[in-house]
């Protein structure tokens, strides 16, 4: 932007007003100078914060990978046979070392997507084999909890869709930890259909603690908790899960919706363009 | 058959010793090296069937590892299968190892491998979440990878490899 451009004037009103108008040209001018070093400095900020970030989640996944495999040995009676309150004890130990790793992994992700580091990438998954990757790790989850888990694949989705299968992944999976954890009673559904011909739903529901309107449209800000007091009786996370859901569809040009009422659980509805691979079989 | 030989690079010496354990318990044979320059030496002098390779390591990089296993002719038949607890470096050199496991690793995957390794007559793997086709021309994600650069018609328990 120019603020450099000069007023003429030709008499003593007109001089005065052209001095008016100079200095605030001068003050835009030094304005925008500033804006843009402190936007410089916010961009290099926000890039040593992604390496800080990424330091410490590589420090901390060394220790923790002695960990979970310590555990499993264990469990395994590769040091002698345990009894079922033993094992019972250590299945609670790795479920707290994966949710570990899971928050650790949303600050790394949370850092890159503010540093603009994320890309996303196309490939050949099998939706069926998929959603069973997001199942497993999370029925320790839902098993802690006594909630229901389950996925319903409608017969419309092919064998194969084309997409960043790593990137959805993360999305479903934030989607299912953060209704499992705003959960106490019923279940949580993962769907999956064909609104259209070129997109693709992806829907999480649970029976919850439903979300009140006024905060569904902040639930998507980085750190911002629909409880956020000091003194709610439960710890539900920092609140990265949702923001993180929301960046990575906005990168991956999809929408989001949510359904919510108070009491009666929520949905998030992820609709993404994804393509269907050559060759594939389209169910009508 | 000879026992599969495994080169375990890795500077944590309590992971390192983990690893080798699950390994040797499951019938591999392996051996466990602490830093880089150490490692550019026994895997030269023992040419190993499979190396662990840890990314970050003292005095020289697991890419500088690479980089040199992948020069040297005598190694073209050795798998390296990168294991980092950088999950941004282990992306960013998923086409460079034959397979990259992000730490933290688990007890299944390390059975895995030692299946692959135990089971089959050829190092059976490479790219992961490689798509296949069964008989029946269904899609199906392979529980094993495959590196596909030397096979390309196999059969893999159930699956008929047909597609790539």
């Amino acid at each position: 932007m120019n603020f450099t451009g000069r007023v003429c004037a030709g008499d003593d009103e007109l001089a005065s007003l052209s001095k008016s108008i100079n200095g605030v040209l001068e003050a835009l001018s030094q304005a925008h100078i500033e804006l843009e070093q402190t936007r410089d400095e916010t961009v290099e900020a926000l890039k040593i914060k992604a390496q800080i970030v990424a330091n410490v989640s590589h420090d901390a996944r060394t220790p923790l990978n002695v960990i979970i495999l310590r555990v499993e040995m264990i469990k395994r009676g590769i040091y002698g046979p345990l009894n079922d309150k033993q094992i019972q004890l250590l299945d609670t130990v790795q479920v707290n070392a994966n949710q570990l790793l899971f928050f650790i992994d949303n600050l790394l992700d949370q850092a890159q997507l503010e540093a603009g580091k994320v890309t996303i990438n196309k490939n050949d998954f099998v939706p069926v084999d998929f959603f069973n990757t997001i199942e497993t790790p999370m029925k320790s989850l839902t098993q802690k909890k006594n909630l229901n888990l389950k996925t319903e694949i409608t017969e419309d989705v092919p064998t194969l869709l084309l997409g960043d299968s790593q990137r959805l992944n993360q999305i479903l999976s934030n989607l299912v930890v953060n209704a499992i954890k705003f959960t106490d009673e019923g279940g949580i559904k993962i769907r999956v259909f064909c609104p259209d011909k070129i997109h693709w739903a992806f829907q999480v529901s649970d029976t919850g603690a439903g979300i009140p309107k006024e905060a569904q449209q902040r639930i998507f800000e980085a750190f911002w908790q629909v409880d956020g007091s000091s003194t709610r009786k439960v710890n539900r996370g920092v609140g990265l899960g949702l923001s993180i859901v929301s960046q990575l569809t906005n990168l991956m040009n999809g929408k989001i919706s949510i359904e919510s009422e108070i009491g009666m659980g929520s949905t998030f509805t992820i609709t993404l363009p994804m393509e269907i691979p050559e060759g594939e079989q389209v169910h009508e | 058959m000879n026992r599969p030989f495994i080169m375990i690079v890795e500077d944590d010496v309590e992971l390192g010793d983990i690893i080798s354990s699950v390994l040797e318990d499951s019938g591999l044979h392996t051996e466990t090296v602490r830093d880089g320059d150490m490692a550019l030496d026994r895997i030269t002098a023992t040419e190993p069937d499979v190396i662990l390779l840890d990314m970050h390591l003292p005095n020289v990089s697991g890419s500088e590892i690479l980089a040199n296993i992948r020069s040297t002719p005598k190694l073209s038949q050795t798998r390296v299968v990168i294991t980092t607890a950088d999950a941004l470096l282990g992306r960013a050199n998923e086409d460079k190892g034959d397979l990259v496991l992000i730490k933290p690793i688990t007890f299944d995957q390390l059975l895995n491998l030692t299946t692959r390794l135990t089971k089959t007559s050829q190092a059976m793997f490479g790219i992961r979440s490689m798509i296949y086709r069964t008989e029946n021309g269904q899609a199906v994600t392979c529980p094993f990878s495959i590196n596909m650069k030397t096979c390309h018609h196999i059969s893999c328990d159930q699956y008929q490899v047909q597609t790539i």
